[in-house]
């Protein structure tokens, strides 16, 4: 069936992609920063800047 | 052709956005079209499934699937821009990422951005309608089932 074989597909490659992700979260430190910090920012006042290591 | 210009193009431009995933953050932020808990989780995921979807068109896995998803990814962030123009905002689309910086591509939010979006929708329903297989993984694993039922 076609579209069974779509769907199929389709969630593979998005378990592909969480995988992907966060595997990069685990190795990566900018991956983490983005989650931890990333979540604790609500407003858009924010300057990237504020979000490097170190400064806060 | 097709293949290479549009796996080519999503893989590099994932690539730009997971090396600089605080400014897609940001990016994200700009549009103001979702709630805030969600942006760092899309941030991080959107940059890999371009990578993914480029890199699988470039190989022809999953062609038709990811053409399709491509297509629809495309749609959703021409929605978006467009949203974003009938608000009077002027801001980054932020589709090439750290790119934007290094060569001199079109990055805003704008009627380019939707005509792009557009010309990538067109190539992504030729790819899915499309039944060449040339140098494709897709062609292999056919090759490699109809070996394995006919012994």
């Amino acid at each position: 069936m076609p579209m069974k074989k779509t769907i199929t597909e389709a969630l593979i490659i998005v378990l592909i992609t969480v995988l992907l992700s966060l595997a990069y979260c685990a190795v990566s430190p900018l991956g983490r920063i983005l989650l931890k910090k990333g979540l604790r920012i609500t407003t858009v006042s924010v300057t990237p800047g504020m979000l490097t290591k170190g400064r806060h | 052709m097709v293949r290479i210009v549009l796996g080519g193009l999503f893989l590099v431009s994932g690539i730009a956005k997971i090396l600089d995933p605080i400014r897609f953050l940001f990016t994200l932020r700009a549009f103001r079209l979702l709630p805030g808990i969600f942006e760092p989780f899309l941030a991080l995921f959107l940059p890999w499934l371009e990578v993914v979807l480029g890199l699988f068109i470039l190989l022809g896995l999953f062609l038709r699937t990811c053409s399709l998803m491509l297509g629809c990814l495309n749609f959703l962030f021409m929605m978006a821009i467009v949203s974003v123009m009938l608000r009077g905002f002027e801001i980054d689309c932020g589709c090439f990422g750290l790119l934007a910086d290094v060569l001199p591509l079109p990055d805003m939010a704008d009627y380019r951005a939707v005509v792009r979006n557009l010309v990538l929708i067109g190539m992504c329903a030729y790819l899915y309608r499309s039944k060449g297989t040339f140098l494709s993984l897709d062609r292999l694993l056919i090759n490699w089932r109809g070996g394995r039922e006919s012994s």
